[in-house]
């Protein structure tokens, strides 16, 4: 288990080095999160009051394609160049490897999602401080649940003819619940809701997180096999 | 050659299917008292609830057929898991359907996201994200695995999808609809038989399907194999 533990970090370590040597993925992220959330605002646009009901869904609409964008780019740049198969040789286990790419993943979505924050609050008008504490507990568990999805279907949308349009397709229908529970929650904190009326839905999250990360690095094992 | 014809010939339980199926049209379209609110649409129930439930029976089959293939690697569970998925996904387009069509007299809507509405949806979103994974992945050698697990984690899925549509719409509102609909006490006996009735018949008629399903993919392997051979023997012969 640690040593599982160590490869993965090592795994970690290696993808976000290739990432803060060419900022890529963040950047592109963070710009596509921003012009989401712009063009939403051309959408409805509609008042204060119905685009501060509207946010928590334009929110996860926004991290929901950038954290797709990380997925498949944890995999697309290493099957492109054949690094893949190096990593397939390396004589470690391939539940760490995942493990690796999914930290990576919760990272980069977990500081655009810092960075995206603010400004969306600043154009909505919208008050975040009292709610910091439950957002953090809420954001942290729907990422890592939603990304654990999106990291293993990316890994098999990178294989398929028609990657770019298959990992959608395959994911948004499976991580459906995790979504709706997210969009709850946020809109319950952002109205100033307490846990004690979200109880169901977080209960919904955490049990959606620990079972999909668990069935993610099992079936991981039989993606990657040749 | 001669077990190849007979396999597609009809066969006893395809003639059970039928009369099943003739004496379910009669039970929910004649047989049936009418009801009273609602009219001679409602009888389209008896088809969409059986449908519904052949639906979400589909994909759990599609799920555990994937788990037996994942581990004992038999190209013929990935067959059943295939077969069971296309099957489903005939009857999920049934209940899509047949919904709507209930639904614009009877609620004065073609759709709202009610929580089966929205449930069924979700499910038919999966069937095709499967369905397509099957027909773009199909010159990959490792497609077989990547359904497998799109399968696993569709059926564990099914549950979260439950519960969050059902917390989202919340309960209140819309729960008066599905008494309407004839599922709760409010059904006649004579209802509830014609309804069994043709889920039995629409449980028959599914496994039937598969196993046509699962007999043409089987003739297909056998196809593929006798074309290689003689692609072996006499190369340039065969188209690809």
């Amino acid at each position: 288990m640690r040593s599982m533990l160590a490869q993965s970090w090592q795994i970690y370590r290696k993808d976000m080095l290739v990432e803060f040597r060419t900022r890529e993925r963040v950047v592109t992220m963070f710009v596509f999160s921003l012009i989401v959330v712009i063009i939403f605002n051309f959408a409805f646009n509609a008042g204060a009051d119905v685009l501060q009901r509207v946010a928590p869904g334009m929110i996860w609409v926004a991290f929901a394609f950038a954290g797709m964008l990380s997925a498949s780019r944890s995999f697309s740049p290493e099957k492109d160049r054949g690094t893949f198969d190096g990593l397939l040789l390396a004589p470690i286990d391939r539940g760490s490897i995942f493990l690796g790419k999914l930290l990576g993943n919760v990272t980069l979505i977990g500081l655009v999602q810092l960075a995206v924050l603010p400004l969306f609050v600043l154009f909505f008008n919208m008050t975040i401080l009292p709610y910091l504490s439950k957002l953090l507990v809420i954001f942290f568990l729907g990422t890592v649940g939603f990304t654990s999805v999106a990291t293993l279907f990316a890994a098999v949308a990178v294989n398929t003819r028609m990657r770019d349009v298959m990992l959608p397709v395959l994911l948004l229908p499976v991580a459906s619940p995790v979504l709706i529970a997210l969009v709850e929650t946020t809109r319950t904190t952002f109205e100033g809701g307490d846990w004690q009326d979200m109880t169901n839905w977080i209960r919904l999250l955490s049990v959606f997180t620990v079972v999909f990360l668990v069935a993610s690095v099992m079936l991981f094992e039989y993606i990657v096999e040749e | 050659m001669a077990g190849l014809a007979t396999r597609l010939r009809i066969t006893p339980f395809g003639l059970i299917c039928l009369v099943g199926l003739v004496a379910s049209l009669y039970l929910s379209l004649i047989w049936a008292p009418r009801e009273r609110v609602m009219g001679d649409v409602q009888r389209i129930m008896y088809f969409h609830v059986a449908s519904a439930w052949i639906a979400e029976f589909a994909f759990v089959l599609v799920g555990v057929s994937s788990v037996i293939y994942l581990w004992l690697r038999e190209r013929r569970w990935d067959i059943v898991a295939y077969s069971a998925a296309e099957v489903g996904f005939v009857f999920c387009c049934f209940v899509m359907i047949t919904g709507p069509i209930w639904g614009k007299p009877v609620w004065g809507t073609w759709w709202t996201w009610d929580p089966r509405l929205t449930f069924s949806m979700i499910l038919w979103l999966i069937y095709v994200a499967y369905l397509m994974l099957r027909v773009y992945g199909d010159d990959m050698p490792q497609v077989k695995t990547f359904l497998a697990v799109l399968g696993i984690l569709g059926t564990i899925d099914i549950p979260f999808i439950h519960f969050a549509t059902m917390w989202w719409r919340g309960l209140h509102p819309d729960s008066l609809v599905m008494t309407e609909e004839g599922l709760g006490a409010g059904m006649e006996v004579d209802m509830r038989i014609a309804l069994a009735v043709s889920a039995v018949v629409f449980t028959l008629l599914f496994f039937y399907l598969m196993q046509r399903r699962m007999a043409l993919e089987r003739l297909r392997d056998e196809a593929e194999d006798l074309r290689e051979r003689v692609e072996h023997r006499h190369p340039g012969t065969v188209g690809a």
